[in-house]
């Protein structure tokens, strides 16, 4: 299902009880949802560029995450040509988490079973297993599985 | 003790919010439970507006105690 259903069901899709059915709206939505994603309340997804994002499976979206694939400035901006970005593709790796709030921007990648603080705005790629925080994110840590 | 140490010192006790005759260079990220990954980021963002400096991913993630930091900033701030 497209755009045009989509931005119907991106309501239900913020408040709809249950991860899994949040989870399988936005699929609806056109947005790649792998499995076993969990998907917080109020989770905000580009509406207008849902086929380019991708998230993988078992990846864990708290509340309020923002996900955006374009930037598309004010009329006025494009207009005089001071700034318009097209789409960019963005990815969440397997079993990444990301933290109640953060914000993903245009083109980003995040690698698998990276995690993103709370309240951080990611702007350049994640490498895998690492912890980024902040605005502009950085690199706080590398995270390391314990061996049994 | 230098204008530096000073400087240095008062970062860290603003941040972790403790005395400054309590920061040894022993006192380790892993053990000591103020310096959390945002204190980390904190800490990292105060010295680098402070010095004027930056500091690469591969460093930041390489601070694990005082001694660790103040050595990386002595190769940063050594012309």
């Amino acid at each position: 299902m497209g755009k045009f259903l989509g931005r119907f069901l991106r309501i239900l899709a913020w408040i709809a009880p249950s991860y899994q059915f949040r989870a399988s709206v936005y699929r609806k939505c056109g947005i790649k949802v792998g499995k076993g994603v969990y998907m917080g309340f109020l989770v905000m997804m580009d509406g207008e560029y849902p086929e380019y994002i991708e998230i993988h499976d078992w990846a864990s979206i708290g509340p309020g995450v923002k996900i955006m694939a374009h930037s598309g400035a004010s009329p006025y901006h494009q207009r005089r040509r001071i700034f318009h970005e097209g789409p960019k593709k963005v990815v969440i790796g397997k079993g990444a988490w990301l933290a109640a709030g953060s914000t993903i921007l245009p083109g980003v990648t995040i690698g698998e079973g990276a995690i993103i603080a709370a309240g951080a705005v990611v702007s350049k790629d994640v490498p895998p297993l690492t912890l980024f925080a902040g605005n502009p994110a950085r690199m706080v840590q590398k995270l390391e599985p314990q061996k049994d | 003790m230098t204008d530096f140490d000073n400087k240095l010192l008062d970062i860290l006790s603003r941040v972790f919010r403790i005395d400054q005759g309590e920061i040894t260079d022993n006192l380790k990220r892993k053990d000591f439970e103020p310096w959390d990954s945002m204190a980390h980021l904190m800490l990292i963002s105060e010295i680098e507006n402070e010095f004027e400096i930056f500091f690469e991913d591969e460093e930041v993630v390489d601070i694990w105690t005082v001694g660790d930091l103040k050595k990386i900033l002595n190769q940063k701030m050594s012309p």
